[in-house]
C-alpha cells in the first residue's frame, strides 16, 4: 500500500503529469464545445499515450530508478504498485474525459482510453525512454492502424476500439490479450534487466 | 564547413536519427507494397508516410543537444559543448538546419526510387519527378518546422506529438478547417498538394505552388523566430 502511495505521490509531483491531464481535459472541452461530429477519443488518445509513458520514462531520465529500487528492492511489488498508480491516474482522467466529451458509450470510451494508456506504459517499460516510446506508439495508433484499414483490425488500438464502437466483449478480449502479451514482455524485462 | 561536418557527424551517431531515417524508408516502401497488392498505385501515394520520419529527424537533431547526460557522467548537456566549440549561435543553427535538410533529402533519395519501382505506375516520368520533388520539399519543410519548434521549446515532446498527429488522419489542422477556411493556410495543410495528384488529399485549399510557398514561409518564419530566441537566450 505504501508503495502505491509513493508511486502516486511521484506522479502527483511531476509537473508533466499535471500538464498532460490538463491538456487532455482542455482539448476534450474545446472539441465538445465546437460541437462538430468528430470522434473526440481519436484526438485525445495521444494525451493518454504520453500519460502512460511519463511514469516510466521519468524514472530513467536520471538516477531516480536507482533510488526507487533502493527504497523498494522487490521488483515485482514495485511494478505492480507502479502499474496500479498509473492505472488510477489514467482511470480518473479517462472517466472525466468520457463524461466531459459526452461520449455515446462513456464506459467503453473510458475503458479504451485506459487501455491505450496502459499499453503505452508497458511499451515504455520495455524501451525505457520517452522519445522512442512516444514516436512508436503515436505512429502505431495514428498512422499505421488507419493506413492499414481492414488489414489492421487486430492491431491493439483497433481491437480495443470495439469497446466503444462495436461489440464490447470482443473489444475487452482484444484489449486483454494485447495487455497480457506486452505486459508479459514488460514484466520479464523489468525483473531481469540491470538498472 | 568544419561546423557542418561536426553536425553531420553528431547526427549520424544518434540512434534516433537512424530510427527516423528507417521510419521514412521502411514506412514508405512497406506501405507501397501493401497498396500495390490492392490495386492501382501511383508510386507516390505512400510518400505522406515519410513525413513522420522527417519530423523525427528534424526534432531529435536538436532536442538531443538538450538531453542531460547521465548524472554519473556529470549530467551535462551537449549544447554547452557545441556552443563552446562553435560560439556563433547563428552558425550553429544554420549548420544544424543544413544537416537536417541533407539527412531528409538523403532519406528521400533512398525511399522514393524504391517506392516508385515497386509500383511501376502508368504515370509520365516528368509528373512522377514533380511529385517526388514536391514530396521531398514537404518532408524537408516538415523537418525544419519540427526543428524550429524544438529550438524554441528546448524539448522534443510537443513538436513530435504535433507533427505526428497532424500527419495522421486525425489531424488537428484538418479539424480546424471545419471551423474556418483560414486553417488551409496552416503549414501542413498548405503544402498538402506538393505530394502531387497521386495522393488523395483535402478537397479544397491552396494549390501546389502557392501552398508550397506558404509552407516555406511558415518554415522560414519559425526558423527566424527560433534564431532570435536562441541568440537571445542563455544556453
Amino acid at each position: 500500500m505504501n508503495v502505491v502511495l509513493a508511486e502516486l505521490s511521484k506522479l502527483r509531483t511531476l509537473p508533466l503529469t499535471g500538464f498532460t491531464v490538463a491538456g487532455i481535459l482542455a482539448c476534450t472541452a474545446l472539441l465538445a464545445a465546437a460541437d462538430q461530429a468528430v470522434d473526440i477519443i481519436m484526438y485525445v488518445q495521444a494525451g493518454f499515450v504520453l500519460l502512460g509513458i511519463i511514469p516510466v520514462a521519468h524514472e530513467h531520465a536520471g538516477r531516480q530508478f536507482g533510488t526507487t529500487l533502493i527504497a523498494v528492492p522487490a521488483r515485482g511489488r514495485l511494478l505492480v504498485a507502479k502499474s496500479l498508480a498509473t492505472a488510477v491516474v489514467m482511470a480518473l482522467t479517462a472517466a472525466a474525459t468520457a463524461v466531459l466529451g459526452g461520449a455515446e458509450r462513456p464506459v467503453g470510451a473510458a475503458a479504451y482510453l485506459v487501455f491505450i494508456g496502459l499499453f503505452a506504459y508497458a511499451v515504455a517499460v520495455v524501451v525505457r525512454q520517452l522519445i522512442p516510446a512516444l514516436v512508436g506508439m503515436l505512429s502505431l495508433i495514428l498512422i499505421v492502424s488507419p493506413v492499414l484499414a481492414d488489414h489492421g483490425r487486430w492491431l491493439p488500438d483497433r481491437a480495443a476500439a470495439e469497446l466503444y464502437q462495436g461489440s464490447a466483449t470482443i473489444g475487452a478480449l482484444g484489449a486483454l490479450a494485447w495487455v497480457a502479451l506486452i505486459g508479459a514482455v514488460a514484466t520479464v524485462q523489468f525483473l531481469r534487466r540491470d538498472l | 564547413m568544419n561546423a557542418l561536418k561536426a553536425e553531420l557527424y553528431k547526427a549520424s551517431t544518434l540512434p534516433a536519427v537512424w530510427a527516423g531515417f528507417a521510419l521514412t524508408v521502411v514506412g514508405c516502401i512497406a506501405l507501397e507494397v501493401l497498396l500495390a497488392s490492392q490495386g492501382d498505385v501511383t508510386g507516390t501515394d505512400s510518400l505522406p508516410m515519410g513525413t513522420v520520419g522527417a519530423a523525427v529527424i528534424g526534432v531529435v537533431a536538436f532536442s538531443s543537444e538538450y538531453t542531460a547526460n547521465s548524472a554519473d557522467a556529470g549530467g551535462g548537456r551537449q549544447i554547452t559543448t557545441t556552443l563552446t566549440t562553435t560560439p556563433s549561435k547563428t552558425r550553429v543553427l544554420l549548420t544544424k538546419a543544413l544537416t537536417i535538410v541533407i539527412l531528409i533529402v538523403l532519406s528521400a533519395v533512398v525511399a522514393m526510387p524504391v517506392a516508385v519501382g515497386i509500383a511501376r505506375p502508368d504515370v509520365p516520368a516528368d509528373e512522377l519527378l514533380t511529385s517526388c520533388l514536391g514530396a521531398t520539399l514537404y518532408w524537408v519543410l516538415s523537418g525544419l518546422l519540427g526543428f524550429a519548434i524544438t529550438v524554441v521549446l528546448r524539448n522534443g515532446v510537443i513538436p513530435l506529438i504535433l507533427l505526428i498527429l497532424n500527419s495522421s488522419l486525425v489531424s488537428v489542422s484538418l479539424l480546424l478547417t471545419k471551423l474556418t477556411s483560414l486553417a488551409y493556410w496552416l503549414p501542413d495543410l498548405a503544402g498538402r498538394r506538393l505530394f502531387g495528384s497521386g495522393v488523395r488529399t483535402v478537397d479544397s485549399g491552396l494549390d501546389a505552388v502557392p501552398g508550397g510557398l506558404v509552407m516555406a514561409g511558415w518554415a522560414v518564419l519559425l526558423c527566424l523566430l527560433a534564431g532570435f530566441v536562441f541568440a537571445r537566450r542563455d544556453a
